[in-house]
């Protein structure tokens, strides 16, 4: 076995010991790695039942088959813990030395539980772990703490990842950053901090083999000419910037706390202007021929010198959103979120809830503590990353658990506009016209993910009519969650998912030459439903019921206002009418379990007695 | 007829215009607004249209009037639409 090293790491904060387990060829390929394997760790180490922010919820860390090797855009690792914000699982991606060096020490994947008695640095030095003390970076933001660290240890091949004051104060939505790259969605760094992990540092000298080097370099130097070619032109064009003028053009550019679908202020804060007026440079994840991340830097006014890396999700989330309308004020938020160790959709849907709210009269400027938190205020929304990182003030408390409690803790109508589903906040696309994507949204296992679901792409290209729920969108949904899901295994940047003659064909060969291990297409097609399911068997096995499955009051009582979408809302009947047609074509029963002949077809036996039903009756007409 | 030809991202760049007005005869389809299109801005002609057929170049698509993703390159515009050239970004 090549690539894989066959170990997982096992680390107990609590009484800081650590054991080996070992892993095989089997095991591997039915999970391959990322997404697919940190969720197979969390749910056998992770008791059912267990408090998300306790010290049984498993913090689970896992390698891309192809991390540490030639393969371009693969050196990504995969986290999955309890959802501290959803209860749900919460599964997230990153990708950056860290992800390389958890490899190059040795292990294929990470299991961490317990809590430390004192905030601690996890050092795993190839086989050798120990337990520093963390008080000297306690309180440092993300990047800070990094570089802080690695001076302490004087070694610049210590890669890191750490939380920032968020995730040290519990705040739902917090970020495991590592090296400016985000484990972003789900509350993982919340999961962190609630084991008072400040930071886990790594150094790796080992080599990672592949089974077949004059094949792997072959397909590799035939990948990085393919992400160099028009296919990817678009990615290292503007970035996923490029989205604020594309999703404002068909009129589902989330503004206001979703309340209008087109922002006057588009252009201002579009790709194009990054480009033209604040772009400093482009930057690659580790072994990426590509280069998405668009750098933008604040040359004067207020925000002189504020500088991140921007991508679409926290721009349209911090941005129109918020109705904020220039970049600078965006540009040093997100730096703010990022450094604060807090994910930006996240927080973006949060201030922009909290804006709203006050807006409408239902909050005060006394609730706020003096703040008066308008849409396009961006002091205000600057105030309020702050007062939720730290928790505080009430306001800052309550905001830190995510819009979903906030919303019923507060009432008064709030919930309504409180834009989640299963507690993680919406991404940026205004689903009351596109109505495929919004099933996709209220399914997604880990709450409301673009990422996960995809099938965006359905109803944007006009595969289906975007304003309509017709029959047979729940089976093209599925597919488009399968795919997304074996690419989340891989893992493989989604950015490259057209740039193979046939994707399964062309994947399943390069895993074998990378890891030896004989791998079909067809086995990997299967890892999308296994991973699937397992995803949700976990979150039946945590109490998930189908009401779970739903978006907020919004998409359905207020019609689009304005724009090329006016007019568009989703029907709860015909919502409701979708989710069963999907609950259908995954093979589960009208209330969306599982039956236990589906999970012992897809190789999940072992959890067929606990999570499996009854198969479901044939019912005529 | 008339039609608008909005540009996004590269192909913004690449005209260095964010839109432009062509004429067009009654009757032509989507695919003859591109030919027009093309002459009037080349730079277009490889990046993003595909040279004598004037595709799309792939992970491109063209939106009418912000509603409906064009199908068929061959389906017959209509005066006054507006054409959006756009790209379909993921993730981020």
């Amino acid at each position: 076995m090549h690539s894989y090293s066959g170990k997982i790491l096992h680390v107990d904060l609590s009484d800081r010991t650590t054991r080996v387990q070992r892993v095989g060829p089997g095991f591997l390929k039915k999970y391959l790695g990322g997404v697919g394997l940190a969720t197979r760790l969390v749910y056998d180490n992770t008791p059912a039942g267990c408090d998300p922010l306790g010290p049984d919820n498993a913090l689970c860390f896992a390698c891309s088959a192809f991390g540490g090797t030639t393969m371009p855009v693969g050196t990504k690792h995969g986290v999955a813990s309890k959802s501290p914000l959803t209860g749900m699982i919460g599964d997230s991606l990153s990708g950056s030395h860290f992800s390389e060096m958890i490899k190059r020490a040795g292990w294929d994947g990470m299991v961490i539980k317990g809590q430390a008695p004192n905030w601690t640095v996890l050092f795993i030095d190839d086989d050798e772990v120990s337990f520093i003390d963390a008080a000297p970076w306690v309180g440092m933001g993300t990047s800070e703490s990094q570089e802080a660290f690695r001076e302490h240890m004087g070694d610049e091949n210590v890669r890191i990842s750490a939380i920032g004051p968020a995730g040290e104060h519990l705040l739902r939505f917090a970020t495991i950053d590592n090296d400016g790259r985000q484990v972003g969605r789900t509350g993982n760094g919340t999961v962190m901090g609630s084991k008072r992990l400040k930071m886990i540092a790594i150094r790796g000298t080992q080599p990672v083999t592949v089974a077949h080097p004059k094949a792997v370099m072959e397909e590799t130097l035939k990948l990085i000419k393919v992400t160099q070619g028009p296919g990817t032109l678009k990615y290292r064009t503007l970035g996923t910037p490029a989205n604020v003028l594309n999703m404002n053009k068909l009129g589902v550019l989330p503004t206001r706390n979703f309340s209008e679908t087109v922002f006057e202020h588009a252009e201002a804060i579009s790709g194009e202007t990054l480009r033209d007026k604040f772009k400093v440079k482009a930057v690659a994840c580790v072994g990426c021929s590509i280069a998405c991340e668009q750098w933008g830097e604040v040359q004067e006014g207020k925000y002189k010198g504020a500088r991140i890396g921007l991508d679409y999700e926290p721009l349209f989330a911090l941005g129109s959103n918020c109705g904020i309308g220039t970049l600078p004020p965006i540009i040093a938020l997100v730096q703010q979120a990022d450094e604060l160790g807090m994910d930006g959709m996240s927080a973006g849907v949060v201030v922009s809830w909290a804006m709203e709210c006050f807006e409408r009269g239902i909050l005060s400027k006394e609730d706020f503590d003096g703040i008066e938190p308008r849409f396009g205020d961006d002091d205000a929304a600057m105030a309020l990353l702050e007062m939720m990182a730290y928790r505080k003030g009430r306001m800052g408390d309550l905001l830190a658990d995510g819009v979903k409690r906030a919303s019923a803790e507060i009432g008064k109508g709030s919930e309504a506009f409180a834009m989640h589903s299963k507690g993680l906040e919406l991404p940026g696309y205004d689903v009351r016209s596109l109505q495929t994507f919004a099933m996709g949204l209220a399914v997604g296992t880990r709450g409301a993910c673009h990422n996960r679901a995809l099938s965006y792409e359905l109803d944007i290209k006009g595969v289906v009519d975007r304003f309509k729920i017709e029959p047979g969108r729940g089976k093209l949904a599925m597919d488009k969650e399968n795919f997304a899901c074996v690419l989340d295994c891989l893992v493989l940047c989604k950015f490259l998912r057209n740039c193979f003659d046939d994707f399964y064909i062309d994947v399943a060969r390069i895993y074998t030459e990378v890891t030896g291990i004989e791998l079909t297409p067809d086995e990997l097609r299967q890892v999308g439903p296994r991973v699937w399911n397992l995803k949700k068997a976990f979150n039946i096995r945590e109490g998930w019921t189908k009401e779970m499955d739903w978006l907020p009051d919004r998409v359905f009582d207020e019609p689009v206002p304005e724009g090329p979408s006016k007019g568009s809302a989703i029907k709860r009947e015909e919502l409701l009418m979708e989710i069963e047609e999907y609950y259908e074509a995954r093979g589960w029963t009208r209330e969306g379990l599982i039956p236990k002949s589906k999970l012992i077809e897809l190789g999940l036996e072992d959890i067929a007695d606990q999570i499996g039903v009854a198969d479901p009756v044939a019912v005529e007409g | 007829m008339n039609l608008i030809v909005e540009f996004l991202g590269l192909s913004r760049g690449l005209a260095q215009t964010p839109e432009a007005s062509i004429s067009v005869a009654e009757g032509a389809s989507y695919r003859d607004a591109l030919a027009a299109t093309a002459e009037r801005f080349p730079a277009l002609i490889g990046p993003v249209l595909q040279p004598r057929t004037y595709d799309l170049a792939p992970a491109l698509m063209m939106n009418v009037n912000g509603r409906y993703a064009v199908r068929d390159l061959d389906a017959p515009a209509a005066d006054g639409q507006r054409l959006i050239i756009m790209f379909l970004e993921a993730g981020g």
